[in-house]
């Protein structure tokens, strides 16, 4: 008869061959799409990119802009008080900016793709899959990966650095509205210090952030619904698990892109491309 | 008029006779088809041999050395009790699950040795008419059935037209190519899968429950059409089903499914004149029998 912690041991094996089985279907499946995504050639497919561009882009514009807005003037809100006291209240356009196009816009747009088109993507993809929808797919001779993955993978891969783009801007935008009217701080003395502090090599590694996280949203949240099981339920638990493990998969890789960011710097990563392009850097040091 | 051309799947439900609902006439239009295939099939040409097939799924041994041969021409079904490996045995036949032992043939060619590649080019000859239908919900009708033929041809839409049209009357659908799967009945959708699953002119139809959760009026017109495609486009098909009407309507030759192997492999009178206590339960549904009802 098993014991308790003979128990706990098979559940807890049982969970972790779960979750590398699982992590490696979904790298497989983001490694199949990689190499099919050539086809979005094709036509048909390209229509099918366009339109999940537009629903998980433009139908996210909205939210993810009015998020964005919020944020920057939470944002100078706080630190604006806070720098007035230390009459360094001109520099809260700087400080909105670089959080903005480093850390707040990528991530802000990530969880709300996340939540937003990730759980749909794997309710609509769980839903096909417990319906035979995929089966029929399979034995018309037609890639499930190739027909239903590349066009979301695509579309996410362009429409997260494209909505961050939005995000930093409108931020900033959010930023500049507390700033002049809470903080009495002239926009263009903020737009100055803002113009000052942005960083061309920053704010594209943000961008980039946010590509890698709209390619992870999307192969997270496909590989959840084409696993999906058992039902109504079986799409309940896809849908939630790519949300929790979208968000963790957005959480931690944005710290270790940061550092690797962080590493190059200290590098002198930023100042060789710099000097190698003409363009870019910071205006001041 | 014949028999045949009074039943044609081409008429208007409306102006459909109740009389070819009458057991009679069915079993007398069975008792004709099965006698016409068997005077005209060549036992030779098998179009699927599975050999010694044996699958276990969560630790249960679902088939245990199946063997089962179906011939060109001809409506094998397969009954069987809930659970009995019906669904898992089509399936193996179209790759969407691989055996653990034995060897399944289509077309004469082993399947189990298949790269993907080829065997994706090998499907192209079959279609398969899912429980559901399983229609893609965003498409309308047309766009479902014109699906395969948009992906694996480079026909016009001119031509891709066409054979949809021809594909959805053979099914009695042609006026409703413009609806989306959520806009029609159950049956319908079957109708409509039925005519995605011919539309690429395959030699072998596989039927996972096609009358499961229709009424018995659109169960009757399912199963005719099923003898359409058989009798009017000579395809060979392979029919799951627990419905034992449509078993006698449909099949030349019935195998029923228990224990992981064939009970017991016949025409439709052999199954009914059965002296297997296991099929005689099943066709009459007795609770008590040598299967235990759970």
């Amino acid at each position: 008869m098993k014991n308790k912690f003979t128990e706990f041991a098979e559940r807890l094996g049982i969970s972790i061959v779960e979750v590398v089985d699982w992590t490696g279907y979904a790298t497989f499946l983001y490694g199949q799409a990689i190499l099919l995504s050539i086809n979005v050639a094709k036509i048909r497919r390209f229509k099918a990119m366009l339109f999940q561009c537009w629903v998980t882009g433009i139908e996210s514009m909205g939210v993810t802009l009015l998020f964005a807005i919020f944020s920057g003037m939470v944002l100078a809100l706080q630190t604006g008080y806070e720098m007035k006291r230390f009459g360094a209240e001109a520099l809260i356009g700087a400080l909105v900016a670089v959080s903005m196009t480093r850390e707040m816009g990528p991530m802000m747009t990530a969880i709300i793709l996340t939540g937003r088109s990730g759980s749909a993507m794997a309710a609509e993809l769980g839903t096909m899959n417990v319906s035979e929808e995929v089966e029929a797919l399979e034995v018309m001779s037609i890639n499930p990966t190739n027909f239903l993955v590349v066009p979301r993978l695509i579309a996410m891969s362009i429409m997260t650095p494209a909505l961050t783009i939005f995000a930093n801007v409108f931020g900033i935008l959010g930023g500049s509205i507390v700033a002049r009217y809470m903080i009495n701080v002239e926009f263009s003395v903020y737009f100055r210090e803002v113009w000052r502090f942005l960083d061309l090599w920053d704010s594209s590694w943000g961008i980039f952030k946010a590509w890698i996280f709209g390619m992870g949203i999307a192969t997270i949240a496909c590989a959840q619904g084409l696993r999906a099981r058992n039902g109504a339920e079986g799409v309940g638990r896809a849908t939630r698990n790519a949300v929790v493990i979208g968000l963790m998969f957005v959480v931690s890789f944005n710290f270790f892109l940061s550092a690797i960011y962080k590493i190059l710097e200290d590098l002198g990563f930023k100042e060789w491309l710099t000097d190698t392009t003409g363009i870019g850097g910071a205006t001041i040091g | 008029m014949s028999n045949h051309e009074t039943n044609s799947p081409h008429q208007s439900e409306s102006t459909k006779p109740t009389e070819r609902l009458e057991p009679a006439k069915v079993e007398m239009k069975r008792k004709a088809t099965t006698k016409k295939f068997f005077d005209t099939v060549d036992l030779g040409s098998e179009m699927i041999h599975l050999s010694g097939l044996k699958k276990v799924l969560s630790n249960r041994p679902i088939l245990r050395g199946l063997d089962l041969t179906v011939y060109k021409g001809e409506t094998f079904v397969i009954i069987g009790y809930s659970g009995t490996g019906k669904s898992v045995t089509i399936r193996h036949i179209t790759g969407l699950m691989y055996a653990d032992e034995g060897s399944v043939s289509v077309f004469g060619r082993d399947v189990t040795k298949l790269p993907p590649a080829e065997y994706a080019e090998l499907r192209k000859e079959m279609g398969v008419l899912f429980q559901s239908g399983a229609l893609l919900n965003w498409m309308t009708v047309f766009d479902n059935v014109a699906l395969p033929l948009r992906e694996h041809t480079k026909m016009t839409e001119t031509e891709i037209r066409e054979r949809v049209m021809e594909c959805l009357k053979h099914v009695n659908m042609q006026d409703a190519g413009h609806k989306f799967p959520s806009e029609i009945s159950g049956g319908m959708k079957k109708r409509a899968g039925l005519a995605r699953a011919i539309v690429f002119q395959p030699k072998l139809v596989l039927y996972d429950e096609p009358t499961s959760g229709l009424d018995p009026v659109m169960s009757n017109q399912v199963n005719e059409l099923t003898n359409h495609m058989r009798d009017e486009l000579g395809l060979t098909q392979v029919v799951v089903t627990h419905d034992m009407n449509a078993a006698y309507m449909i099949g030349n030759r019935i195998g029923m499914l228990y224990n992981g192997v064939m009970e017991q492999v016949g025409t439709p009178d052999d199954i009914k004149n059965s002296k297997s206590a296991v099929v005689q339960q099943f066709i009459s549904g007795a609770t008590k029998g040598p299967h235990q009802v759970v």
